[in-house]
């Protein structure tokens, strides 16, 4: 490849960098919540993880809200009895609309499929970010409850 | 239109229904390349804001024409990236969501599926250099 060409490529692929920045930040900024601008706030909230007999204990004990951060399909198919839907790609008015029933001063415990599922910590996140201040996670989710031979409930 | 400018247009496509997902819900896609493995934790969240937009830029240069020998080849090397980063989770033993049509953590295709798949795509990015506009 020559010098020129070489210089024309760099130039071209640095345009096409430019305009893809460009283009995230102006949809980004423009979300109602998009970068979680409210993040140092966010990152003094300690979301805890829980294993299964900790979330067991606390499903059995009723003190706690369980939520679901799977599509509203997946969580019709089958969750974890009583549990709430609040799927991961909800924001603004929508996610307001899913949280408003949420008591403040109860334990709040997310969860998604699996180990391979990051949905219960984005929904997690998102609730500290409403104020949410007692938050765990159950990283095992849905396979770890199957796995200890527990039933789901369907709509 | 000639037969030509289908891989590329095809190519673009895909690229470009490929990151509406992502774009759309870009923590959920952080989450997934968070389960990847391989960034370090200040990089994923530009990484997740800035990769679908690559993605949708590069999809449409390729339909609308447009320097698209240079968005080919940038569309080549994520493939090539994407290929290797999935071949090391396929030799770890990792079985994570990929990421690479929807931000549902819980769509496991199959890393060899997807393997497979961007192959494909690289065959389809190099027919599309070939008959690139002269």
């Amino acid at each position: 490849m020559k010098i020129g060409k070489k210089i024309s490529f760099i130039l071209k692929s640095l345009l096409i960098c430019v305009i893809s920045a460009g283009l995230a930040w102006s949809f980004n900024s423009l979300r109602p919540v998009a970068s979680g601008s409210n993040g140092s706030a966010v990152a003094q909230i300690e979301i805890i993880q829980i294993d299964g007999a900790g979330f067991v204990e606390a499903f059995e004990s009723g003190e706690v809200v369980i939520i679901d951060a799977r599509s509203d399909s997946d969580f019709a198919m089958g969750h974890v009895p009583g549990a709430m839907n609040v799927p991961s790609w909800a924001i603004g008015a929508e996610l307001d609309g899913l949280i408003a029933s949420v008591p403040k001063d109860k334990m709040i415990i997310v969860y998604c499929d699996g180990l391979s599922c990051g949905k219960s910590k984005i929904v997690a996140r998102k609730l500290a970010e409403k104020g949410f201040s007692k938050l765990a996670v159950y990283p095992d989710g849905l396979d770890g409850w199957l796995s200890l031979g527990k039933d789901l409930e369907a709509n | 239109m000639s037969m030509k400018s289908l891989p590329r247009i095809i190519l673009g496509l895909i690229f470009i229904i490929a990151c509406t997902g992502k774009i759309l819900d870009p923590l959920a896609f952080a989450e997934i390349v968070r389960n990847y493995q391989v960034l370090p934790e200040m990089l994923i969240l530009p990484v997740a804001y800035f990769l679908p937009w690559l993605e949708f830029t590069c999809g449409a240069m390729l339909v609308c024409g447009v320097l698209t020998e240079t968005a080919t080849i940038i569309i080549s090397s994520m493939l090539v990236l994407f290929v290797a980063v999935l071949s090391a989770n396929l030799y770890r033993g990792l079985d994570v969501a990929c990421g690479c049509f929807s931000t549902d953590g819980s769509l496991k295709s199959g890393m060899v599926i997807t393997i497979v798949r961007d192959v494909v795509l690289l065959v389809l990015a190099a027919m599309s250099y070939r008959f690139k506009k002269s």
